[in-house]
């Protein structure tokens, strides 16, 4: 029974995050100074009010002690309030939540499709000159990091070109339209996604170029169906195995990997809250971030498991 | 196969941006350019509830929704605000004893839900700053007032023990803003939805704040003064990266955009449309030198690493001129600031005299070693600043030339309080703002350097009871004097605040009370 499965590594999953919870506490109380250090220096706020302030957040408390308060009120809902901006830590998250899934949904499905096309083409292409401008480009799309690729990009496109703004979400006073959302979205998306085009294309044409050569395609082939169709009906479904494993791996990582990207292109996303609440030691929102991104990580991996037994038959878990 | 295919990929997209730039060509604000400012942000305001935050960025925004009772100019005079005048001895606003001061609020004020304003709002917002419960970072001078009346809604009275010539300041201070009683009263104040929609007096309010992206404020029709302000919309843009900062500059999307660094600065002058604006600030770049240190602890030592460095090699180089060095632990631009003590002209001679005279030799490696000891100093920064690095890498290469191997210790900001703290440390660099009406929290309060000459702390503790300004002056003065004898930090440069502005942009005036300060008087 697949659902009996299901339901076990559903379950599973719980000691893991509990542990991973705690290791995060304890690491990101690791640097010195706290949420109310960051006031120390003003000529205006005395070293007593620092400590009275340190004591009011209950910072002053043992560490184990502030995670036991933390974990039992994340077990009913309460994910603390932030002490930057004095709201709920889940109000703080759901705010750059979405935006962060909109940037990397689109990486991603912009790189998985760019991955497969010239993926294809590099598997199938019969001249050399095909292959080496497949591998030229994906080794030069890894290569590039996003800061780099972003700023040339935003150089060009935005400054030079004046095609695309230069940053944010949509044009802030305009009445929404579907096209400006686009504008906004389509180069952080393209510069992000850029990285894991070259990956994606090595999955599927080295995944291609070997399933090509099974006996199954050989036997379609015999049977009269051409090259091409053998290869895109036959020959695809099955070098896309291990691309899942790798997608499920990867995905969490275009998460966490949108920071850079955000910030070059102003986007209100995850990362760049990671970052601000990182520095400003805004512990409860950076432990709320931090668990999404694990959840994601549990999820894509649950996700890529049973992806398994849909894509290939073969692969059941009722034994 | 066509081997064309990448390339048209690539095409494609191309194909895409062009198509969407031809489409958005027409996306503009609703809001006319001319009666809207754009103004960009390096980094997301905290709060918009006074008085919970001391970020300088969080205080900017606040001061479009809010007012102080009094404001500084840009001379550093004090200016009514939601004070009909400014309190003075001669108006009999300040008791001659400095004890008691007396303020006529203006009258007509309305919050912007359209409640009155009035002497219960002051004697709130002051309760909520002295409450201890409340986690609020800079209440000093608030707290030492003894007793506040509301004899009228038109007339404020606050009673201190002892003399206290820095309450005009006070009320002055960037953050000095104040709170709606009626809103906030009996509230969970901290969490109040007032930290992300505030009520103010202020010219401006808060549309809407989308996290991460922006802040959109209008015009307040109902605010205090008449046929202000003049724009209908001000929005506050947050972009973190340089690159779209510059990009969003070269597109004319900004009027204002704060926090540029010297490195901005060509770049900046170089675009037509805009330029740069220097604003003076009471702060100044120094090296702290931990006077608890073994090697630090010995004067000479301290002096020599003064004379062995060239300021204005730094001021000119990596600070573009827009700072000048600096000897004196106040800067030019304080009325407190002494001219007059001694100096340390780049001597490198004479610091190799006086590390001689203490007993550091050249060793075999060319670094200076006393009793089998390297003379080796660290300098600890805050890490992520282009600017904070290269100042200290031109240190390092000048007291390297004195026989010094210096090291550099990064850390983040956050961490970099308590390790000062701590005093696990030998130099560090950063920059230190005084107040107008200064409480020495350098030297008396936080002391991160060790500096340890009661004379001079006398001096100090003697200044919030002198009421005369000639006298406290003279006062500070004489203790600037003591300080550059012992040299117990290295002042190193004035720290002016740079801002590119759009030529047609009216009014863009920032000074002592913030870069927004006046933005009612903004127009274009």
């Amino acid at each position: 029974m697949v659902s009996r499965y299901a339901v076990k590594r559903i379950l599973g999953t719980i000691p893991r995050i509990l542990l991973i919870s705690f290791i995060l506490f304890l690491l990101i109380h690791l640097p010195s100074g706290g949420p109310a250090d960051i006031y120390a220096g003003d000529p205006s706020a005395s070293p007593a009010d620092i400590e009275r302030i340190r004591e009011l957040w209950g910072l002053d408390e043992p560490l184990l002690v502030q995670y036991g308060t933390w974990l039992q009120n994340a077990v009913t809902g309460n994910w603390g309030r932030s002490f930057v901006e004095r709201r709920g830590v889940l109000d703080v998250v759901r705010d750059r939540l979405l935006n962060t899934l909109l940037l990397t949904g689109t990486a991603l499905v912009l790189s998985l499709l760019a991955g497969f096309i010239l993926g294809i083409i590099g598997a199938l292409g019969t001249r050399r000159g095909t292959y080496n401008i497949v591998q030229g480009l994906a080794v030069l799309g890894m290569s590039i990091p996003t800061f780099w690729s972003g700023a040339l990009v935003i150089l060009f496109f935005s400054v030079y070109l004046q095609w695309i703004p230069s940053g944010g979400m949509y044009t802030i006073g305009a009445s929404f339209s579907w096209i400006d959302r686009l504008s906004h979205l389509a180069a952080p998306a393209v510069v992000l996604g850029s990285v894991y085009v070259a990956q994606w294309t090595r999955y599927v044409q080295s995944g291609l170029r070997q399933v090509m050569r099974e006996d199954y395609i050989r036997t379609a082939k015999a049977k009269g169906i051409g090259h091409l169709e053998a290869s895109l009906k036959h020959g695809l479904p099955n070098a896309a195995i291990p691309l899942v494993t790798v997608l499920g791996l990867e995905a969490p990582k275009l998460i966490s990997g949108a920071m850079v990207t955000e910030v070059v292109f102003s986007w209100p996303g995850l990362g760049r809250l990671l970052t601000d609440s990182l520095l400003a030691r805004d512990y409860p929102v950076v432990m709320g971030v931090l668990m999404v991104l694990v959840l994601v990580v549990v999820l894509a991996n649950l996700l890529t498991d049973f992806a398994y037994s849909w894509l290939d038959p073969r692969v059941r878990y009722d034994g | 196969m066509n081997s064309k295919r990448p390339v048209s990929l690539m095409a494609l997209v191309v194909v895409v941006f062009a198509f969407m730039g031809v489409m958005t060509g027409g996306v503009q604000a609703i809001t006319p350019a001319a009666e809207r400012a754009v103004i960009g942000v390096p980094q997301e305001p905290r709060t918009l509830l006074p008085h919970f935050d001391l970020l300088t960025l969080s205080h900017e925004v606040q001061s479009l929704v809010f007012d102080r009772l009094l404001t500084l100019d840009t001379d550093g005079d004090y200016l009514p605000r939601l004070a009909a005048v400014v309190p003075s001895v001669a108006n009999g606003g300040i008791s001659p004893d400095g004890r008691t001061y007396t303020f006529t609020l203006r009258e007509g004020v309305e919050w912007q839900d359209g409640q009155p304003f009035t002497s219960a709002d002051v004697k709130f917002t002051w309760e909520v700053i002295t409450n201890p419960d409340l986690p609020i970072p800079s209440r000093s001078i608030w707290d030492e007032v003894v007793s506040v009346e509301t004899p009228d809604p038109y007339t404020i009275v606050f009673e201190f023990a002892e003399p206290n010539v820095a309450f005009l300041a006070v009320t002055a201070r960037s953050n000095a803003f104040m709170l709606p009683k009626h809103l906030l009263e009996g509230e969970d104040i901290v969490n109040s939805s007032l930290n992300r929609n505030p009520v103010g007096t202020g010219p401006f309010t808060v549309q809407e704040w989308v996290s991460g992206s922006h802040i959109a404020l209008e015009r307040n029709p109902g605010y205090w003064q008449d046929d202000k302000p003049e724009l209908a919309e001000i929005v506050v843009r947050i972009i973190p990266g340089t690159e779209g900062q510059r990009a969003a500059l070269q597109r004319g999307e900004l009027d204002v955009l704060l926090d540029i660094t010297s490195a901005d600065l060509s770049f900046v002058e170089g675009l037509n449309q805009y330029q740069v604006v220097t604003t003076p600030t009471y702060a100044w770049w120094h090296f702290w030198l931990n006077n608890d240190d073994p090697v630090l602890s010995d004067g000479n030592v301290r002096r020599a690493l003064v004379y062995g460095l060239d300021k204005a090699a730094i001021t000119e180089t990596v600070m573009q001129g827009v700072n000048v060095p600096l000897d004196a632990v106040f800067p030019p631009a304080h009325w407190a600031h002494n001219p007059d003590v001694r100096t340390y002209p780049y001597d490198p001679a004479r610091a190799q005299e006086l590390l001689e005279e203490s007993g550091w030799t050249v060793g075999a490696d060319g670094i200076r070693q006393k009793d089998g000891t390297r003379l080796r100093l660290e300098v600890l920064n805050i890490a992520g600043q282009a600017e904070r690095l290269r100042v200290i890498q031109i240190a390092q290469a000048y007291w390297r030339d004195l026989g010094i191997d210096v090291q550099v210790r990064e850390i983040d900001g956050a961490s970099f309080p308590p390790t000062m703290g701590s005093g696990d440390f030998q130099i560090a660099y950063g920059w230190f703002g005084e107040e107008h009406e200064p409480v020495f929290n350098l030297w008396l309060g936080t002391n991160w350097q060790n500096y340890d000459n009661q004379e001079a702390f006398d001096l100090l503790a003697q200044v919030p009871t002198t009421v005369e300004q000639s006298e406290r002056r003279a006062l500070i003065q004489e203790f600037q004097k003591l300080a550059a004898e012992d040299v117990p930090t290295l002042p190193l440069a004035t720290r002016a605040l740079l801002s590119a502005a759009r030529t047609d942009l009216q009014g863009y005036q920032p000074g002592l009370a913030g870069s927004l300060w006046n933005a009612a008087d903004w127009s274009k």
